[in-house]
């Protein structure tokens, strides 16, 4: 019952929104390159330190298969990805995937800013909760979670009387 | 259309949830013949319910096709800015409603074999007996046409069937035996809530829940995994097709037809039902005849098949006579507070309801307002049980921060939520919706849904006694609330076939009979008159079928029935 992603994803849709941020389907960017720009920003959310990164783990891939079922999300994909190319150019380089680590981080922060009643803003908002959620559901993820091992079953949780680890 | 001239079963039960589980065990262990008929699927505990897999956490509760029934909401109340603390939020994720009307989120429920309680954590609760008295002690609601004590044995049975853990004491629901099993202990978390109430005088104890704390009936005991709510691979959790249907089938004189839909009861000349119709897997259309039969589809879809089943003989609908059907609607008044404790927990780990303060439960203990509440802990609830959720409801961030943030929050979501009464009021109730039709053509039912200023006050002081404790407990910043006030979003629905003893205020008598078709029962939380203080109601539903199981009996054996 609690607040979801996809309470986030269908009020944009009952509110008309989506449609508004998404008024032509022409002018699409082409697959390749969504894929390769997609995956160099799901590293920028979910970049790699003790564990490995988003990209790493394959989960531009679960985007794109979620896209593919799904137009809407498939065009808020596509959009975003033009506005990071966009976003690019006017910091004078050719497209997101020509800046380096910094350039790229300053960009996210700017769409972090922007509310989801912007494409930036909703485009963050979206890749960064189902990057999470695929991310998390991968074993390399889970280093370091105090008290979490992988799946709740079939071993439980025994010492759940006492703290974490104790 | 097949027509049966007669039919091989006596008894013939429509939904197999807790009302029509626990009618088809009780009635074939003395020899009855049913049939249970259920329009949605069978589950296999084993397969189905995938907990052991690395992306369990991505689905909630897994719903097979036909698993869910369909259903309309009629327009919702506009929202007051007087009860602006009553609105969903979350820190990260901003409002959850952001109109000015209340919206439609689920009427949450299973159509399976077992019914809604294949996705409940199992809490096993008697009512609190004055809040059976409503009417003749707070001029509120309506009085249950029976007693406490008439209901206590049921309970009884049904507990040791099923494998309560509960508590050895309990002053309000007096009991004449024990719970057949021990309470379970409380998790880590609970404790910390257990600190928080002591600090506010109020009492923590252990919650009478439906999964077993040893061994039982040849099934495990729980192994703490936190989602009962996504179904039990393990069947320590007495979901009714592991308890009552299971030893229903066992006894060799109950049959089980899932994926077949009732679409009419028929109303036959004099005082009886003649037939019910339905559908069956292959959309093919049947009448099948039984002595008796039994509406158990719950307080959305039992008056919708009542109402759909209107004919001359019955032109208002079955057993409306009294225009009571689908009237009294009432939902789940609850309230969630979360917040993150300073203390690593490991709060995704437990039996997710193993506590319960029933301090403010009587229908007079909260200040000012009539209808009781219960509190109880939520992390299950709030679907707090791994790193996806908490990655983007919880730590927040991204990048590298992001990933430590996460590392910091798991485990010490602290979530503590609270149900209470729903007193039944004119603008709640159910009828056909006039356009929206299901598969097979037929009008869905459609849900009205009001809340009043009582409701509303009520939740308030469950929203403030939530963040109180929370607070007690240790919790410095609470990050995510929700309930129902601006989101309808249910999953305990009562009322719309109310029990009574006077033919022109209800639906069915004290034995759930139908007043006017003598062969015709309702047996689930429809018959409610009153939603008690929060109590969740599968145990009292059970207990009620397992009491007019007998009353059916002695029917037949008078040759009544």
């Amino acid at each position: 019952m609690a607040v979801t992603r996809r309470q986030l994803f269908k009020h944009c849709l009952t509110t008309g929104l989506l449609a508004w941020l998404l008024p032509a389907r022409a002018g699409q960017q082409q697959a390749p390159v969504l894929d390769v720009t997609l995956r160099a920003w799901l590293d920028v959310l979910i970049p790699a330190d003790e564990t490995p990164g988003a990209g790493q783990l394959g989960v531009d891939r679960d985007l794109l298969k979620k896209a593919r079922k799904d137009d809407d999300y498939g065009q808020v994909l596509a959009r975003g990805v033009a506005w990071l190319d966009r976003q690019a150019r006017d910091l004078g380089d050719k497209d997101f995937l020509a800046l380096d680590d910094g350039a790229r981080e300053s960009i996210a922060s700017r769409a972090a800013a922007a509310g989801t009643e912007s494409l930036e803003g909703l485009f963050f908002q979206l890749t960064r909760v189902d990057a999470l959620r695929y991310y998390y559901i991968r074993p390399e993820a889970w280093h370091g979670l105090p008290g979490y091992h992988g799946p709740p079953q079939p071993l439980g949780y025994l010492d759940y009387q006492r703290p974490p680890g104790k | 259309m097949t027509a049966q001239a007669g039919s091989e079963h006596d008894v013939v039960i429509v939904g197999s949830g807790a009302g029509g589980g626990a009618l088809a065990w009780a009635l074939s262990r003395h020899g009855i013949r049913v049939l249970l008929l259920e329009a949605g699927p069978e589950y296999d505990p084993h397969t189905d319910y995938r907990l052991a897999d690395n992306d369990w956490e991505l689905t909630g509760f897994p719903f097979k096709p036909g698993s869910q029934g369909k259903h309309s909401f009629a327009p919702l109340q506009r929202l007051e800015p007087r009860w602006d603390g009553l609105r969903t939020w979350s820190k990260l994720l901003g409002k959850g409603v952001t109109g000015d009307r209340r919206t439609a989120s689920a009427y949450n429920h299973v159509r399976g074999v077992g019914g809604s309680t294949l996705h409940f954590t199992g809490e096993a609760h008697r009512l609190h007996p004055a809040a059976m008295k409503m009417r003749s002690r707070f001029g509120v609601a309506a009085d249950w046409p029976l007693e406490y004590a008439e209901l206590e044995p049921y309970y009884l049975e049904a507990e040791r069937l099923i494998g309560v853990a509960g508590p050895a004491k309990d002053t309000v629901r007096t009991r004449s035996a024990p719970y057949p099993l021990p309470p379970h202990p409380l998790s880590y978390a609970s404790q910390r809530l257990q600190q928080g109430c002591r600090k506010l005088g109020l009492d923590w104890g252990p919650n009478p829940i439906a999964a077993l704390s040893a061994p039982y009936d040849w099934r495990p005991p729980c192994n703490y995994c936190a989602n009962c709510n996504r179904g039990c691979p393990r069947l320590d959790k007495g979901s009714v097709d592991i308890t009552f249907i299971r030893k229903a089938r066992a006894s060799g004189f109950c049959t089980v037809w899932p994926e077949t839909m009732v679409t009419r009861v028929e109303a036959g000349t004099g005082d009886r039902v003649a037939a019910v119709h339905y559908l069956d897997t292959d959309g093919n259309a049947h009448r099948l005849k039984a002595r008796a039969i039994v509406i158990a589809c719950g307080a959305v879809d039992t008056p919708r098949l009542l109402l759909l089943s209107e004919n001359h003989h019955a032109p208002d609908g079955l057993a409306n006579d009294s225009g009571q059907v689908g009237r009294h609607f009432m939902e789940t008044v609850f309230w969630v507070s979360t917040g993150l404790h300073p203390e690593p927990l490991g709060s995704h780990r437990g039996h997710p309801s193993d506590a319960i303060c029933w301090d403010f439960n009587a229908p007079d203990a909260i200040p000012g307002v009539i209808g009781g509440c219960r509190f109880t802990p939520t992390a299950g609830e709030a679907d707090l049980t791994g790193p996806a959720n908490y990655a983007y409801r919880v730590a927040g961030g991204w990048g590298k921060s992001g990933k430590d943030a996460l590392r910091k929050a798991f485990g010490r979501a602290l979530s503590i939520g609270a149900i209470g009464e729903n007193l039944p009021n004119t603008g709640s109730f159910v009828d056909l919706d006039p356009d929206e039709k299901d598969a097979a053509g037929l009008p869905v039912a459609r849900i009205h849904s009001h809340l009043d200023a009582t409701e509303c006050r009520r939740l308030e002081f469950m929203a403030k006694t939530c963040r109180e404790i929370l607070h007690a407990a240790g919790v410095e910043e609470i990050f995510e609330e929700y309930g129902n006030y601006d989101n309808f979003n249910t999953t305990h629905v009562f009322g719309t076939c109310r029990m009574g003893a006077d033919a022109h205020q209800s639906v069915v008598d004290r034995y759930c009979r139908s007043h006017r078709w003598r062969n015709l029962f309702v047996v689930d939380a429809s018959v409610f008159p009153s939603s008690g203080g929060g109590e969740s109601p599968s145990l009292t539903i059970e207990a009620l079928a397992i009491r007019s199981a007998d009353h059916m009996r002695e029917l037949m054996q008078r040759r009544e029935l």
